[in-house]
């Protein structure tokens, strides 16, 4: 065996001499593959290993200790943790910023004290300006993209509710930021001393008080973590250790790394069809070896062995320059991940997921090369006396059928390591056995179409169509793997154009242009005033709202409950309504009674009691502003349908129980986009304190954002898109010989330049045709499935999409197909027809 | 004047019949193939382009399956051998050369002569092959590979390749096909004095009637069958090519 392994290489080594051709096809197909896994397993690393590193930075202590809308009591506060620790508090709250010219922007306002941040570090612009100097004597620190939009440099004064600020800094770098979620506002840094004046914060209005703790050394965070949450599982705060900051960030890496690993995967598997026409195109070369070295005494396992240790090398050079550039590449991109990531990119060397790409660079050449390998080894050598070789047709024997099984098997397990969310993995790999056997299906049925077709037509159409499937024509391979790569560009178009549409309606059509928060209850006459004064001001809704957060379910302390829903994160708006809101529809229990006055009721939403497992009647306890207060669950009704801009609530108390805590209103309104700073102007001047959010800017934000993601999507289309392409452009080469006798032939017949010019056009344009025709279907089935019944957006036609898929494909395959021809048509006919 | 053979004819085949099939219908190639050849002797066959000559020699060589008959090579049933064991058997007793050379591109003559030997695991494949490099006057050419040899010199290697494992039987398919008279004619002495000096039977197909005359026994095939047409019709002007024949026996 060994023996027979290192004869076999020895004779691999002699025929690798002379060159792999097609080599660069196969190298690309691999490289672009496990570069791609490499670097999204590379960055996943670095991220994950950024979070572990700097998780006491971002949560901004050992522990935090998370209020809203109250503070809490330094003696309190004293009692929870062991003495030595170091306190610093942070309150975080929404508020108006006006520059230059009466510009506004509402901000992210972030209120430090001097012991910030018990960890890491904040940098400014200015370099070297430390944050206590910058915040000192009514100074701010902003983001940099506030300066622009409110028209201030470094320097200036800016008004934050009632007080003025001096510009002292920009922030670079904040330690506790986690990014990736949208904020309503950029930021700005004040000293608390200041907040008083400003006075932003009135009873009621949305403010979270922060207070983090660096623990004296020898204290068991975690245990302390863990005695204060099961000691104070009902109060009014929330406790949270560097464990809790953990899912949050990485949920939303996860989420990020398994779509990306899943489209490098997909891009492998595209490039698979690539690197099997590239071995299948090199033994075809290789005939004449194969059934000589049977003449001199080779067994068919001794060919098998020879090629594939040939495939094997060549491969690992295509994964070690894969393992590479995926190693390289993060550090190239940490720029333009910038935002897209909650925190940033730590790069470093990272041995798991390289491994984990090279397994299925190897593996993805070995599935896809044992079936041409299986072929080659059962040439015969009775080819020698005939002048006459061709690749042998049979079915792989069974045990190559075993190895691809097995192939198969590796790779879905890989799938399954590499690709975290295990539920995306199983989809994925679902998805794509179905495409691939979906589009080999439609391939071999369009063809056999054009086959019908092809006798039909005039001559050039016949010769044509005719070259899509003759013996040995690489016409499904293409059509699969460009239709792969065109399939996944049309879901994400389609997909795309569906989530445009749905946003141009939700920000520009019904809903209600502007939302008001904290506006307080001795305010509401002036509000309502405002609003009446402003003719194109209509439909004003007001929803009183207090903060409060779900403490216990039935009679389980809710943090021990198990259960895992958005409602549990934090603490979420409350209301009350004596009426049902309109557009309700109730699925359990009945409306109070107008008048009611009685125990505290509740009316819930359907997917909140499924979660809580909870029916009619069982009782639910909240903590509003440090007080417990329980409801029974009275109403179960649908699921709120945001869409249609009401104000509402995920919890709706009947009146009696909430009106005496301090609270809030929100207000709704909607106004044309020309009225609308007139309306910011009144509001602004008479209520400082209220926080207006356009929905027009929210919708222009979520739009960047949606941009930024685009672009991340649209890039990992391509990669599957160029797999495709060299997929393509493997088969060109492939007929290039072909080709050349062909032109040779047909110019000694009398055919003109131009002649066979039209000939390889049709047939390439019928090969992007065929491709473009079978992804739009297959895209715009997948597409619907997920809009209708994943997203439940309302379907949207997209025909220009489909248009510009059609234009690229013909393009594409026209492009290489005339790259791949034109030389052949230059060459005089005899040198061709002289060596055959 | 028949002489009984003491041990079983190298070469015997019996009715031997191949069919392939090809798009258009069933090709009848071979239609009853008989032949004894002795060991050490050798035989010719001639006759127009798609009688079967060929595929005669890929039955015989173990590289083509009858469709019907009996195919021994001393006193191997080549039937019962799978296509494994016929490779191995192929490497051991039988050498194969070629009208085109057939040398592998990517190796040098030396390598070329040495894959046999060490396809069937043979000590020395190098040294050996050295040898027979030398035996066919192309010791100097050894690490030449084969686009930087002329015809004759590839045939040489090629013959070199097909004696490498001192087989006992040689098929030469239109050996000089592909060579001008002068290079074809150093091949054919070579080839004779290797088969001469080693007892080695030959087996050769040519279009050469005056190559063919140099052989114990010369067959036309014509339609899949093949006929003896000397030493019974030997043309005189050749008698003195040739040693004085045995008749052999020959079905």
């Amino acid at each position: 065996m060994i023996a027979d392994l290192r004869l076999a290489w020895r004779l691999a080594k002699r025929e690798l001499r002379s060159g792999f051709t097609g080599s660069l096809v196969f190298l690309a197909c691999l490289i672009l593959g496990v570069a791609a896994i490499a670097a999204v397993g590379v960055i996943n690393a670095g991220v994950l290993e950024g979070l572990e590193k700097d998780s006491t930075a971002l949560l901004g202590g050992d522990l935090k200790i998370e209020s809203t809308n109250r503070p809490l009591e330094d003696e309190l506060l004293a009692g929870l943790v062991p003495a030595g620790a170091r306190r610093g508090d942070v309150v975080r709250t929404n508020a108006m910023a006006h520059g230059q010219d009466n510009r506004r922007v509402v901000v992210g306002l972030k209120v430090v004290d001097d012991a910030y941040p018990l960890y890491g570090e904040v940098v400014l612009d200015p370099k070297g300006l430390a944050l206590a100097d910058a915040l000192a004597e009514g100074g701010a620190v902003v983001e940099r993209g506030l300066l622009a939009r409110l028209d201030v440099a470094i320097g200036d004064r800016i008004r934050i509710g009632e007080a003025d600020f001096t510009l002292r800094a920009v922030v670079e770098r904040e330690p506790d930021r986690i990014g990736g979620f949208v904020s309503i506002g950029p930021r700005v840094f004040i000293h608390q001393r200041d907040l008083a004046a400003s006075a932003i914060i009135q009873p009621g209005s949305l403010a979270r008080f922060d207070y983090r703790f660096a623990l004296a050394p020898g204290v068991d965070t975690e245990a302390l973590v863990a005695g204060l949450k099961g000691e104070h599982a009902e109060a009014g705060f929330q406790v949270n250790g560097v464990r809790d900051i953990q899912p949050r960030v990485t949920r939303v890496v996860d989420r990020l790394a398994s779509f990306l690993t899943i489209s490098g995967l997909a891009s492998l598997l595209i490039g698979g069809v690539g690197v099997a026409l590239a071995i299948q195109n090199y033994l075809t070369g290789k005939i004449g070896n194969i059934a000589m070295l049977k003449c001199l005494g080779a067994a068919s396992g001794m060919i098998f062995k020879i090629y594939l240790l040939q495939v094997l090398a060549l491969a690992l050079i295509g994964v070690a320059i894969g393992l590479v550039i995926g190693q390289a590449l993060p550090f190239l991109v940490s720029a333009l991940t910038e935002g897209l990531l909650p925190v940033g990119i730590r790069t470093g060397f990272y041995p798991q997921p390289l491994l984990v790409a090279a397994g299925f660079g190897v593996l993805t050449t070995l599935a896809f090369a044992i079936w041409p390998l299986a072929r080659a080894k059962e040439i015969s050598p009775a080819g020698m006396f005939r002048a006459l070789l061709t690749p042998s047709s049979r079915l792989p024997d069974r045990r190559m059928l075993l190895a691809l099984g097995v192939c198969l098997l590796g790779l879905a397990g890989l799938a399954l390591i590499g690709v975290s969310d295990e539920r995306l993995a199983m989809i994925f790999i679902a998805v794509a056995l179905a495409a691939a056997l979906l589009l080999t299906i439609a391939a071999k049925l369009v063809l056999l179409a054009t086959k019908k077709l092809a006798g039909r037509g005039g001559a050039r159409l016949r010769m044509a169509l005719a070259n899509l499937h003759r013996p040995g024509a690489h016409a499904t391979s293409v059509i699969v793997a460009l239709g792969a790569g065109l399939t996944v560009l049309t879901l994400i178009a389609v997909i795309d154009h569906n989530m445009r549409a749905e946003l141009d309606q939700s920000f520009s059509g019904r809903v209600p242009s502007l939302f008001f928060i904290d506006i307080q209850q001795d305010q509401l006459a002036s509000f309502e005033d405002i609003v009446a004064d402003q003719e194109a001001a209509q439909n004003l809704q007001l929803l009183p709202t207090i903060r409060g957060r779900v403490v216990r379910i039935k009679d389980v302390a809710a943090n021990q409950s198990g259960v895992n829903h958005w409602t549990l994160r934090r603490d979420r708006a409350l209301s009350y309504s004596a009426t049902m809101p309109v557009g309700t529809e109730i699925i359990d229990g009945a409306w109070w009674p107008s008048d009611y006055a009685g125990p505290a009721m509740l009316a819930i939403e359907d997917d909140v009691a499924e979660a809580y497992d909870v029916a009619i009647g069982d009782q639910l306890a909240f903590n509003v502003l440090g007080r417990v207060i329980e409801a029974e669950i009275a109403v179960i009704r649908r699921e709120i349908d945001w869409s249609q801009g009401r104000l509402d609530a995920a919890f709706l108390f009947s009146p009696g129980t909430l009106e005496a805590a301090p609270h809030a209103f929100a207000a709704a309104v909607d106004v044309d986009a020309t009225a609308e700073p007139r309306l910011l102007d009144a509001v602004a001047e008479r209520l400082p304190n209220v926080t207006p959010i356009s929905m027009r800017e929210v919708g222009g934000r979520i739009r960047g954002i949606m941009e930024k993601v685009r672009l991340a999507i649209l890039a990992v289309a391509g990669v599957t898109l160029i797999a495709g392409l060299l997929v393509l452009a493997g088969a060109v080469a492939a007929a290039r010989r072909r080709h050349l006798y062909e032109a040779a032939v047909l110019k000694v017949l009398g055919a003109r330049r131009i002649d066979l010019l039209r000939v390889f056009a049709i047939e390439y344009l019928g090969l992007g045709l065929v491709a473009a025709l079978v992804a739009g279907l297959l895209g715009m089935a997948g597409a619907y499935v997920v809009v209708t019944e994943v997203m439940h957006l309302p379907w949207a036609w997209a025909f220009g999409s489909m248009v510009m898929i059609l234009a690229i494909a013909l393009s594409l395959t026209l492009a290489a197909g005339f790259l791949g021809t034109w030389r052949v048509l230059g060459k005089p006919a005899g040198s061709i027809l002289r060596t055959p | 004047m028949t002489v009984e053979p003491v041990s079983p004819p190298m070469i015997a085949l019996e009715n031997v019949h191949l069919t392939l099939t090809s798009a258009a219908g069933p090709v009848k190639i071979l239609r009853g193939v008989d032949l004894a050849v002795q060991a050490g002797r050798s035989v010719s066959v001639i006759g127009p382009s798609g009688s079967g000559k060929s595929t005669l020699m890929a039955v015989a060589g173990g590289i083509e399956r009858p469709s019907h008959g009996e195919v021994a090579i001393d006193g191997q049933d080549l039937n019962a051998l799978n296509e494994d064991e016929l490779a191995s058997f192929r490497g051991r007793e039988i050498g194969i050369l070629f009208q085109s050379f057939h040398l592998i591109p990517t190796m040098t003559a030396l390598e070329n002569v040495a894959v046999p030997l060490e396809l069937a695991g043979e000590d020395g494949a190098f040294s050996r092959a050295a040898e027979g490099l030398d035996a066919v006057h192309l010791a100097e050419r050894a690490d030449h590979y084969p686009g930087q040899l002329s015809g004759g010199e590839q045939q040489r290697v090629a013959l070199a390749r097909a004696l490498a494992n001192r087989p006992k039987l040689l098929l030469a398919d239109e050996p000089t096909g592909n060579l001008d008279q002068v290079t074809g004619q150093e091949i054919v002495e070579l080839m004779f004095g290797i088969q001469r000096e080693r007892v080695t039977t030959l087996l050769l197909i040519t279009h050469e009637p005056a190559l063919a005359e140099r052989c114990d026994h010369q067959y036309r095939m014509a339609d899949g069958r093949l006929q003896k047409i000397a030493p019974e019709s030997k043309p005189e002007r050749d008698a003195d090519l040739q040693p004085p024949l045995r008749s052999d026996e020959v079905a």
